[in-house]
């Protein structure tokens, strides 16, 4: 009311009107300015789930039988100490409701889970993990023995494996890697929210100025069917879309709720997500991810004498415009091929400078569907990021 | 669906006739199953 809002979480539906009130009138409290929102079409609708393979069908001791079997898969490689294996499935009923007559209904069914293998030798210690994740599909689950075992030795080869001389690399990024920077380092850059509320970010995130080689296209959309971050319509009632951030290297559109979209003139991106009842939609990430190129994995390689494979993801930060990422897995490249691997490596840099040091695109695809998106409180928020490899000029890479 | 105490009608009629410029309201139901 009067541009401010008032929000209420409860579990008792039967209260249901006493709380609406609650909220309309804490909306009025702090509402001083003019609502605005982007104009969207109510709709009507129904979304059935889209199953592959129902995680709800089979026994949960099925389940854990199946985890146990990975676990000794794991425990079975020589030199392994410990294993963590988490997984969790979710079968999740939404309503959404709205005063502009919107009446829309969803399910779905997230399936996450974690792997990781730890070995030790002589007081050293090193760790090798995978998460992993699929919407209303258990099909994965089934398939991770070969997983398991790569992740035993992994963890095993590490402790014999040399450090990253510390400097400055040609870098290439699996695809699961160069998602999570996409999504982190830009992704999170996109949201208006934070544009909006931020001075330096307005004069930053400037639509028309050039991010990146003209090769370079960055997506985000729910859109895109069968991934984590899929969806068809947002917390707002908004249907799904796909925005162009980035498009030939210029950037493009940001994401929106309906407020930002109204506040700052934009059109409406179906960007407003709640990680349940309890949270109010904010401006949220979906499928985040980078178009491919053109180039084979061998051809993104073959002109680098000295530089950094690095693949998967470990951890990270950012601030602002700078990151550093954690690889999951590093290995040289020495004269155009893939060499020794290396102890977990770092990856830091300026975002701006980075992506406008892309300067080769592979042409393949891969998605990271594993983990959560988390901002203001709401985590893990189901997303995707992916991208096809790609390579990166001049990257400052230490050990982790 | 969501909640047997909640139907359409009887959310729609909570939202109706408030004094604001926009009323939402969201119903979850979830079910979960974790091994760690």
């Amino acid at each position: 009311m009067r541009g401010g809002w008032g929000f209420v979480s409860f579990n008792e539906p039967s209260e249901l009107r006493k709380r609406v009130e609650e909220a309309v009138e804490a909306a009025g409290h702090v509402g001083k300015e003019t609502s605005q929102f982007a104009e969207v079409a109510p709709v009507g609708d129904t979304v059935p789930l889209e199953l592959k393979n129902d995680p709800r069908t089979v026994p949960l001791a099925v389940k854990k039988k199946m985890l146990d079997r990975y676990n000794e898969t794991i425990l079975s490689v020589d030199g392994v100490t410990s294993t963590n294996i988490t997984y969790s499935d979710a079968h999740k009923r939404v309503l959404f409701a709205s005063s502009e007559g919107s009446y829309i209904e969803q399910e779905r069914i997230d399936v996450v889970s974690r792997l990781s293998a730890t070995a030790r030798k002589n007081g050293d210690m090193q760790q090798a993990s995978m998460s992993l994740g699929a919407l209303n599909d258990f099909s994965y689950v089934e398939t991770l023995g070969e997983t398991a075992r790569h992740l035993g030795e992994r963890a095993v080869e590490l402790l014999a494996a040399p450090y990253v001389e510390a400097g400055t690399y040609p870098v290439v990024l699996d695809p699961i890697l160069a998602g999570v920077f996409c999504h982190e380092a830009f992704g999170h850059l996109s949201e208006s929210d934070f544009v909006y509320e931020n001075e330096r970010m307005k004069e930053i995130m400037v639509l028309g100025r050039q991010f990146g080689q003209p090769h370079l296209n960055i997506v985000d959309g729910a859109a895109v069917p069968g991934l984590r971050g899929s969806f068809r319509y947002d917390d707002e009632g908004v249907p799904a879309q796909k925005t162009d951030l980035i498009r030939d290297g210029i950037l493009v559109g940001r994401l929106h709720s309906r407020e930002t979209a109204g506040k700052m003139g934009e059109r409406v991106t179906g960007n407003a997500r709640a990680l349940d009842y309890r949270f109010p939609p904010i401006v949220r990430m979906t499928n985040t991810y980078i178009e491919r190129g053109e180039m084979s994995f061998n051809d993104l390689i073959a002109d680098i004498d000295e530089g950094v494979y690095a693949r998967n993801w470990f951890g990270g930060t950012t601030s602002m415009e700078m990151f550093t990422f954690s690889a999951g897995e590093a290995y040289m490249i020495r004269n155009g091929k893939v060499a020794e691997l290396l102890r977990p490596v770092k990856l830091t840099g300026n975002l701006f400078t980075t992506l406008m040091n892309i300067d080769a695109l592979g042409n393949d695809m891969d998605f990271n569907q594993g983990g959560g998106c988390g901002k203001a409180g709401q985590m893990p928020l189901p997303v995707s990021n992916g991208s096809p490899h790609i390579r990166i000029r001049d990257v400052v890479v230490g050990e982790r | 669906m969501v909640g047997d105490t909640a139907d359409r009608s009887e959310i729609e009629a909570a939202i109706r006739g408030q004094r604001a410029d926009y009323v939402e309201v969201r119903l979850d139901e979830t079910g979960t199953n974790r091994i760690v």
